[in-house]
C-alpha cells in the first residue's frame, strides 16, 4: 500500500551538480525528445565559475542524425550594458562527427562574470536517419576542448562537463 | 320411589342448601360402570382403558358415578365376578343393588391391528339397552386411552369437547399439528383490519396442510368464558397460553401488525402451549400498496408453517419486502458480526443487554487504531504531494539556489513520507492483528446452539395438565 504512495523521485537537473564538481559547464536540459525532422532545443549553462571573461564552449554530436539549424547567445556574459562577442564556427557537414565550437568573451578590458548563467542556445534539427537508428537517440557532448578564460586568458578549470541526448520518436 | 326419593331431596336443597349446582348435580342420573371383557387384549390393559372411561364420564357433567370400591363391594357379596356378569339382565340386577339408574358394560377386542370397542348403557329399570357404541382404532393400544374418552361423552349423549375432537385429529394428522390463531394486535391499524389480516393469516395456516385450525369463534367462545375482552384484550403470551390449553391445542399464535408511515410490520410468533417456547418467530417489513399486504400476510402463514410458500403466491408480491425469521444464535453468526463490526459479535451474543468491556475495547481500540492510520494515510498523502511539487519545481528550476531549495524541500518531504508510510504500515499491521483478536474471540466466546436453546428456555411456564384438566405454572431447573 505504501508503496504506491511515496513518489519514487530521481532529482536529475543537470544544473544541479555538487559542490565538488563546479565550475561547470552542461545542456539544459539534458534530454530532449523530438519527431524526425523535428527540432530539440538545448541551452548550454555555464554553473558556479567565478571570474570569467570568456567561454569557448566545443560541442560534438552525429553528423548524420543532427543538424545544427540556429545558435544564440545566452545573457550570462550580456547584462544589457557590455556587449561580449559572441560567434560560432560551423561544422562539418562532410565529417561523421560534427564539431560545433561556440566562442562568447569579452574583449580588451577587466570586466567578469560570476556565478551561473546560459552561455547559448543551440537549435538541432533531426535527419531521418536518426529514427532508423536502433534506438533512436542521439548523443550530443561537450568536449573537453570547451574552457572558461579569465581576463588575462587564463584557463579556469572546468570540474565537470554535461552531455545530453535527442530522442526521436 | 327412586322419583320420589329425588324430589324430597331436592325440597330439602331447595330449603337448606339454595344451591343451583347441588341441586343439578343431584337430579343426574347415577351411572356405574362394568369392566368391559377383553377380547384378544389383556386384562390389566382392558381396566386401564375402561378406567379411563370411568374418570371421563363425571367430566361430562351428564351423570353421576357409582364409586368403584361400592361396585366390588356389592359383585363380592353377590358371589359375582364381573367378568361373570356379561348379560344385560345381570347388570341391571347389579344396578339396581348399586341404585344406579344405569349400567354400561362392553367388550375390548382385537382384530389383527385393529381394536375394537362396544359399549352399551343398560336401564336398570328396564334391563334394556338405552345407548350403544361401538369403534374401530389402528394404532397402538396407548391411543386407545382418547377413545375411551371420548366413548365416555358419547355414551351419555353428551358434545364431545374441542379439545379432545383436535387432539384426535392431531394425533391421525400425522405431521400435523393443532394450532390456535389470536387477533394480531393492531398498532397504527384498525382493530378491524387487524382482524381481516388475521382470518386471512388463519386461512393459509389451514391452506399449509400442516395444521389443524382452531375456528375464529371457538377461540372467541372461549376467551369470552374466562372473561377475556374478545376485541384486543388478550395480547400477552399467558393469555394465549390459557387459551391455548383450554382449546387443547399444541401451538399458539399471536402477534402484530403495525404501521409506521408506509411501511407495514407483521411480527408473528408460534409457542408451544404446554412449555410456553417460543416454536418459531417470524416478522416482515413491508412498504407498497396496502392489498400487498395481505400477499405478505399470507406468505408470512406458510413461512410459520416451515413450508415454502407457493408460487401463485410469492409471484403476487408487491412493493418491497424485507422479511427476517429469528434463527439460532451460532459461534459463526457472532465471529461474521465481529468481523463487520469489531465487538458487535460479543454484544450479540448477549442480546445487547450485557455489552461488556470487551465490546468496547474492542470498538474503541480498533476506532483508534483506524483513526490514526486514517490521519497517518492523510498526513502521507499531503506530504507526499508537497514531495512532488518540490520535485517539479526543481526539474524546471535554472537558478542553482532555487535548484538546491526546491530539492532540498523535496527531499525533506520524501522523507517524511517514508516514515509516515512505515507509521501507517505500523498501524494497518496492528489493526489487522485486533481485528483478526476480535473475530476469533467472538467465535471462542459466541452462543453455542445449546446455550441459545437453554436461553430461550422459561424456568417458570404456564403448562396445561391434561391429567388435571388445567393450566399450571411450572417450575423447571434444567438438570443437565
Amino acid at each position: 500500500m505504501g508503496c504506491d504512495i511515496v513518489a519514487n523521485l530521481s532529482y536529475e537537473n543537470p544544473l544541479d551538480v555538487e559542490d565538488t564538481e563546479v565550475p561547470a559547464l552542461v545542456f539544459s536540459p539534458d534530454a530532449n525528445e523530438t519527431s524526425v525532422g523535428g527540432t530539440a532545443v538545448f541551452k548550454v549553462y555555464a554553473v558556479q565559475v567565478t571570474g570569467v571573461s570568456g567561454i569557448h564552449a566545443q560541442i560534438t554530436y552525429d553528423n548524420s542524425t543532427l543538424g545544427v539549424s540556429n545558435v544564440s547567445p545566452g545573457d550570462f556574459l550580456n547584462d544589457g550594458q557590455l556587449s561580449p562577442m559572441f560567434f560560432t564556427k560551423p561544422a562539418n557537414p562532410q565529417t561523421a562527427t560534427g564539431t560545433l565550437d561556440i566562442y562568447y568573451f569579452f574583449l580588451g578590458n577587466e570586466v567578469t562574470r560570476d556565478g551561473s548563467g546560459t552561455v547559448a542556445q543551440i537549435n538541432f534539427t533531426t535527419k531521418q536517419t536518426t529514427a532508423s537508428q536502433t534506438d533512436g537517440v542521439s548523443l550530443i557532448e561537450l568536449t573537453s576542448e570547451s574552457e572558461f578564460v579569465d581576463p588575462d586568458d587564463i584557463p579556469i578549470l572546468i570540474n565537470y562537463l554535461g552531455s545530453g541526448t535527442v530522442e526521436v520518436q | 320411589m327412586h322419583g320420589v326419593k329425588n324430589m324430597n331431596i331436592k325440597k330439602y336443597l331447595q330449603w337448606v342448601l339454595p344451591l343451583i349446582f347441588v341441586g343439578t348435580a343431584l337430579s343426574q342420573p347415577t351411572v356405574a360402570v362394568l369392566d368391559f371383557d377383553a377380547n384378544g387384549i389383556p386384562e390389566y390393559e382392558v381396566e386401564t382403558l375402561v378406567e379411563r372411561l370411568r374418570s371421563e364420564l363425571p367430566n361430562t357433567g351428564a351423570v353421576r358415578l357409582v364409586d368403584r370400591k361400592m361396585l366390588e363391594n356389592i359383585l363380592k357379596e353377590q358371589g359375582l365376578q364381573q367378568s361373570g356378569c356379561t348379560t344385560d339382565e345381570c347388570a341391571a340386577q347389579i344396578g339396581e343393588l348399586l341404585g344406579a339408574q344405569f349400567m354400561i358394560s362392553g367388550a375390548i377386542g382385537k382384530l389383527g391391528d385393529t381394536f375394537t370397542v362396544d359399549a352399551k348403557m343398560v336401564s336398570v329399570s328396564t334391563g334394556a339397552a338405552e345407548k350403544a357404541k361401538n369403534l374401530s382404532f389402528e394404532g397402538t393400544v396407548g391411543g386407545l386411552l382418547l377413545e375411551m374418552q371420548i366413548l365416555a361423552w358419547e355414551i351419555v349423549d353428551q358434545e364431545v369437547p374441542k379439545a379432545l375432537l383436535l387432539k384426535r385429529a392431531g394425533e391421525e394428522g400425522g405431521e400435523k399439528v393443532t394450532v390456535a390463531v389470536m387477533d394480531f394486535d393492531p398498532r397504527g391499524i384498525s382493530l378491524l383490519e387487524a382482524q381481516t389480516l388475521t382470518d386471512r393469516f388463519s386461512t393459509e395456516i389451514s391452506s399449509t396442510g400442516r395444521a389443524i385450525l382452531v375456528a375464529r369463534s371457538t377461540v372467541l367462545e372461549v376467551m369470552e368464558d374466562q372473561g377475556y375482552d374478545t376485541s384486543g384484550g388478550c395480547t400477552s403470551e399467558e393469555c394465549a397460553a390459557e387459551v391455548g390449553a383450554l382449546l387443547g391445542v399444541k401451538y399458539m399464535i399471536n402477534g402484530a401488525i403495525g404501521k409506521l408511515g408506509e411501511t407495514f410490520t407483521i411480527d408473528a410468533k408460534m409457542f408451544e402451549v404446554s412449555t410456553g417456547a417460543a416454536a418459531k418467530t417470524k416478522n416482515a417489513t413491508y412498504t407498497g400498496p396496502v392489498d400487498g399486504l395481505i400477499t405478505e400476510i399470507e406468505i408470512l402463514a406458510w413461512e410459520m408453517m416451515g413450508v415454502k410458500p407457493p408460487k401463485s403466491l410469492t409471484s403476487k408480491r408487491k412493493g418491497t419486502i424485507v422479511t427476517e425469521a429469528e434463527k439460532p444464535k451460532t459461534k459463526l453468526g457472532a465471529a461474521l458480526r465481529s468481523a463487520v463490526i469489531p465487538g458487535l459479535g460479543q454484544a450479540w451474543t448477549t442480546d445487547y443487554e450485557d455489552i461488556n468491556q470487551k465490546s468496547w475495547y474492542f470498538m474503541g481500540g480498533e476506532a483508534a487504531i483506524g483513526l490514526l492510520a486514517l490521519l497517518t494515510y492523510s498526513n502521507l498523502n499531503g506530504t507526499n504531494n508537497k514531495a512532488v511539487k518540490y520535485h517539479t519545481q526543481y526539474i524546471n528550476a535554472t537558478d542553482i539556489n532555487d535548484i538546491r531549495a526546491y530539492k532540498e524541500q523535496s527531499e525533506d518531504n520524501l522523507s517524511t513520507a517514508e516514515d509516515l508510510e512505515k507509521r501507517l504500515e505500523l498501524l494497518t499491521t496492528a489493526f489487522i492483528a485486533v481485528h483478526i483478536y476480535n473475530i476469533v474471540d467472538a467465535y471462542l466466546n459466541g452462543p453455542s446452539g445449546e446455550e441459545t436453546t437453554a436461553v430461550k428456555k422459561q424456568r417458570i411456564d404456564l403448562v396445561y395438565n391434561p391429567v388435571l384438566n388445567q393450566p399450571q405454572l411450572r417450575f423447571s431447573i434444567a438438570l443437565d
